[in-house]
C-alpha cells in the first residue's frame, strides 16, 4: 500500500515529529518525501526544548539564530554553543536527544580566594569561549564550586558535572587526588568522588575534550522534573597541599554518557 | 448530551456523543452548514473505521478523566504511553494508515496525535529498509544520492538498528 502518498505531509512530519532527531535524519534517506516531511519547521522545534526561544535572546548573535531554520538551528546549537546570561553561561545542545547542556564560566563559580590577586588572577585566553579565566597561582585553600537551578536542566535526565580546566607548565600540587561533590541545596543527597586533575599518566576521569581544555567527571545527578526550585551545586576542593598552575575555563553540566 | 447522527459509506449509521462530533472539525463543518436533525454524510469513512474512533474517542476521554487534564492542553507522554498500551497490538499497518488518514479526513486532533505516536513508535530504530516497507516507498534515491545524505547523517546510522 502506497501509504506515503495517501497521508498528508502535515501528517508525516507530525508522525516524524514523534521520534527522534537521530530517526529524523535517519528518515531522510528513507525516500524524498519523508526528507522534506522530516525537514520542517515543525519537526525540529519539537525536537528544540521548549523555552529554546527565551534562552536564545539572552545570546547576543539571536537575530541571527532566529532567522536560521529549526533544523539549522538545531545543528547550530549542537556544535556551538552559545554565550548567555550576561557572559556568565554557555548553551548548547546534545545531538542525539536534545537535552541542554550549560557551562557555567570561572567568572560564574564561586571560587575561594578568588578575588585575591595574591592566589588567582583573571586573564584572556583566545580558545576560550568566555571573556575570562581563572589562573591559580598559589593557594592552599582550592575550592571551586557551580551552582545550578534544576529549573534550567532537562527533565528526566541524568546530568553529569564536569571541571573544564587546563594544568600550565608550572603546575604542582595536582597529582594527588581532589574531592569532588554533588549535592542539592533541597535534600540530603550527597554523592562525593576522589578526583585527580593531572592527566599524566592517562586516566579514566580526567581527559582532553578536544577543544584545548581537559576536563574531569566531578559526578552525575538526576534531574526528574525542571519545575521544583531547587539548586545542585557541583564542587571541587583541596585544602591540604599547595597547589600552582590550574587555569579554569567553567564547570559544564550535560547528560552523562555524552 | 444531544446525538448527532452520520451514515458512513457502506451506509451505516451512528449516533456520535456530541461532544465528540464537536471534536471533528469536518463534521463540525457540516452542522454549521445544514441543521442538527440532518444525517451528516461521510462517504469517506467506512463503518469499521467509524467504530475505532468511538473507541478511541472513548478511551481519550477516560484518560483526561484519569490524569485531570485534557490532552490537548499538556499532551503528556503517559497519554500517549495509555493509548498505546490499549490499542497499538490489535493494529496492523494497513489499518493504522486507514485511520490516521481518516482521523485526518475528520480534523480529530486529539486521536491525529495519538495515532501519529503509534505510528513514530513503528519506525524507530529500524533499518532504512524496514522503513520503506512500513512506508510502502519505492527505493526513490540514486545511489549516489543515497550515499551522499548517508554521509551527511553518518552520527544517526551508528548504533542498533532493527531488521523486520
Amino acid at each position: 500500500m502506497d501509504m506515503i502518498n495517501m497521508l498528508p505531509v502535515e501528517c508525516i512530519s507530525l508522525i516524524i515529529s514523534f521520534t527522534s532527531p537521530r530517526d529524523a535524519c535517519r528518515s531522510s534517506v528513507v525516500s524524498p518525501v519523508l526528507r522534506i516531511a522530516g525537514d520542517s519547521d515543525f519537526v525540529w522545534e519539537r525536537f528544540l526544548p521548549q523555552d529554546y526561544e527565551q534562552i536564545i535572546s539572552q545570546s547576543p548573535s539571536s537575530s541571527s539564530l532566529n532567522s536560521m531554520s529549526k533544523k539549522n538551528l538545531y545543528f547550530r546549537l549542537c556544535s556551538h554553543p552559545i554565550i548567555i546570561s550576561n557572559g556568565n553561561m554557555s548553551f548548547a545542545l546534545e545531538k542525539q536527544s536534545g537535552k541542554k547542556c550549560y557551562m557555567v564560566c570561572a567568572r560564574g563559580l564561586t571560587i575561594a580566594w578568588g578575588d585575591t590577586p595574591a592566589y588567582w588572577h583573571w586573564i584572556t585566553l583566545p580558545h576560550s569561549r568566555f571573556a575570562e579565566v581563572a589562573e591559580l597561582k598559589l593557594v592552599w585553600w582550592l575550592d571551586i564550586k557551580a551552582c545550578i537551578e534544576t529549573k534550567d536542566l532537562s527533565p528526566g535526565t541524568t546530568y553529569a558535572a564536569y571541571l573544564v580546566y587546563q594544568l600550565s607548565q608550572h603546575r604542582y600540587g595536582f597529582e594527588s587526588p581532589l574531592v569532588s561533590r554533588i549535592s542539592y541545596q533541597q535534600s540530603d543527597v550527597v554523592t562525593v568522588h576522589s578526583v585527580i586533575l593531572d592527566p599524566r599518566p592517562p586516566r579514566p576521569r580526567a581527559r582532553d575534550r578536544g577543544d584545548g581544555w581537559i576536563e574531569v567527571e566531578i559526578g552525575e545527578f538526576f534531574v526528574e522534573q525542571g519545575d521544583d526550585d531547587d539548586v545542585v551545586e557541583c564542587s571541587v576542593k583541596e585544602v591540604s597541599n599547595s597547589k600552582r598552575g590550574l587555569i579554569v575555563e567553567g564547570i559544564e553540566v550535560r547528560p552523562k554518557g555524552i | 448530551m444531544k446525538k448527532i447522527s452520520v451514515r458512513t459509506s457502506d451506509g451505516q449509521e451512528f449516533e456520535l456523543e456530541e461532544n465528540l462530533a464537536m471534536e471533528s472539525a469536518t463534521i463540525k463543518t457540516s452542522l454549521d452548514a445544514f441543521s442538527r436533525d440532518d444525517i451528516i454524510l461521510l462517504p469517506n469513512v467506512n463503518s469499521w473505521e467509524m467504530v475505532k474512533i468511538i473507541e478511541f474517542f472513548t478511551k481519550v476521554q477516560e484518560l483526561e478523566t484519569k490524569f485531570g487534564v485534557k490532552f490537548m492542553e499538556k499532551k503528556e507522554g503517559r497519554f500517549l504511553e495509555a493509548f498505546q498500551a490499549e490499542f497499538d497490538k490489535d493494529l496492523s499497518d494497513d489499518n493504522l494508515y486507514c485511520l490516521l488518514w481518516t482521523v485526518d479526513y475528520l480534523g480529530i486532533e486529539v486521536l491525529l496525535e495519538n495515532l501519529c505516536h503509534l505510528m513514530a513508535e513503528r519506525t524507530k530504530n529500524k533499518t532504512v529498509e524496514s522503513c520503506r516497507n512500513l512506508f510502502g516507498v519505492q527505493h526513490d534515491y540514486t545511489p549516489e544520492e543515497e550515499a551522499e545524505i548517508r554521509e551527511d547523517y553518518s552520527w544517526a546510522f551508528e548504533g542498533p538498528e532493527i531488521e523486520e
